[in-house]
């Protein structure tokens, strides 16, 4: 069945329809919602409110976007208003905005456990885009961790095709110097024996 | 003629398999006559693998969890209800039990650490020391600083010069970090009184700035 049909199903009500639909996407979901709160249970817990979210609100659901698109929206919605409601809790008087596009990766360096389950590149990669503008972050988030094609990322930033392909090709280029420079690539990096190119895109 | 940084474009393209047969064509006649954009082309794809293996599987009994009936899923209802359940609970079992023992070990550890390690002041703790104490599993757990001067002894620091990151409760376990101002990480568990390390040391290498 094709994601139309699923959706269709679960708007009658069909639960099983509703089950393939997070299967589907909950890996994304829970990628998207734990790189925004760099927790695994409330990573978990967001994933869930959001999935029910989208059962819930399926009957006002028009199919203007992707259903990815959609549940993306509801996701970061949720992990936003998470993390307003924590920094509200720690400072009452903080009444500083949030947004998805300049949230950063969890700093993994001081949380041992989260070491364990790292390896060196994959830490220098995190440190890398981290190091990059938020719109460079961000679409590289969307492409490389939650699999979004082009055309979803295109709806969700509400951009031209052509300027999400030369986005995420100016923002892999910009992370390529950052490992380049770091030094941290060096076995794997066939630009070591070459003259790296070090220009972005124009 | 394409040029290096019509190929940029491509080589990110082909990556994501957004090319279509003329642009794969464009791609692979530079790639004949340019080993910089070929290096370029190599270097894009290790970077693409490692991003993706930043992925985290989700739990496995996620799905199950969200495959609760969804009309049964009365959220706010249900942690309303068990939130006054456990604080009749509470208030009725105070007078008469103990504190659990695990969670008086863990405050009495933590005082410890606090007391006895130094404060995490500045931003350069390079080694990361974290040590298990399954104390849901252990009867007779060792105390902080005695697991951190076994784990100083293994790897030929001075225990003086740990700082205490913390203590984290986990399921069925407490996490205890200490670091120290060198360059790797180590991961020891701590049951039964004897120190393990998780693997030969260092296991797990992180450069800091």
């Amino acid at each position: 069945m094709s994601d139309d049909d699923l959706i269709s199903a679960a708007k009658n009500g069909d639960q099983d329809a509703f089950a393939h639909l997070v299967t589907q996407y909950e890996k994304r979901i829970y990628n998207l919602t734990f790189r925004m709160t760099g927790n695994r249970e409330d990573a978990e817990e967001l994933t869930q409110t959001a999935f029910l979210n989208a059962w819930r609100g399926l009957p006002r659901f028009q199919g203007d976007s992707s259903f990815a698109t959609w549940l993306y929206r509801l996701a970061t919605n949720c992990s936003i208003d998470f993390l307003r409601r924590q920094k509200r809790r720690k400072n009452p008087d903080c009444l500083v905005s949030l947004d998805e596009s300049e949230t950063q990766f969890p700093d993994l360096r001081y949380a041992p456990e989260e070491m364990a389950l790292q390896d060196e590149l994959r830490t220098h990669i995190f440190a890398g885009l981290n190091t990059l503008t938020p719109e460079h972050r961000r679409i590289l988030q969307l492409r490389e961790l939650d699999d979004l094609s082009y055309q979803e990322i295109a709806d969700l930033l509400s951009l031209e095709i052509g300027t999400v392909k030369s986005r995420l090709a100016r923002a892999r280029l910009s992370l390529r110097r950052f490992l380049l420079a770091e030094g941290n690539f060096s076995e794997l990096f066939a630009s070591n024996e070459i003259e790296p190119k070090g220009g972005d895109l124009p | 003629m394409t040029t290096c940084s019509d190929c940029e474009l491509l080589i990110s393209a082909e990556l994501d398999d957004e090319l279509t047969a003329e642009e794969r064509n464009m791609l692979l006649s530079h790639l004949e006559y340019c080993p910089t954009c070929r290096a370029l082309r190599q270097d894009l794809r290790a970077i693409f693998v490692q991003t993706h293996s930043l992925q985290v599987q989700p739990p496995p009994d996620l799905t199950a969890h969200l495959m609760l009936p969804p009309r049964h899923k009365k959220p706010w209802r249900t942690l309303c209800a068990l939130a006054a359940m456990l604080c009749l609970c509470i208030i009725g079992l105070a007078h008469f039990l103990p504190p659990p023992k695990q969670a008086d070990y863990a405050l009495r550890s933590t005082e410890f650490a606090t007391e006895n390690f130094a404060p995490q002041t500045a931003r350069n703790p390079i080694r990361a020391y974290s040590m298990v104490f399954d104390l849901y599993k252990n009867s007779d757990p060792l105390l902080p600083t005695e697991a951190a001067e076994k784990v100083a002894a293994f790897c030929g620091v001075n225990v003086d010069d740990l700082t205490f990151l913390g203590l984290t409760p986990k399921r069925d376990a407490y996490l205890f970090s200490l670091c120290h101002e060198t360059d790797h990480s180590s991961y020891f568990t701590v049951s039964n009184g004897v120190v393990t390390p998780l693997s030969t040391a260092p296991k797990v290498a992180v450069a800091m700035k």
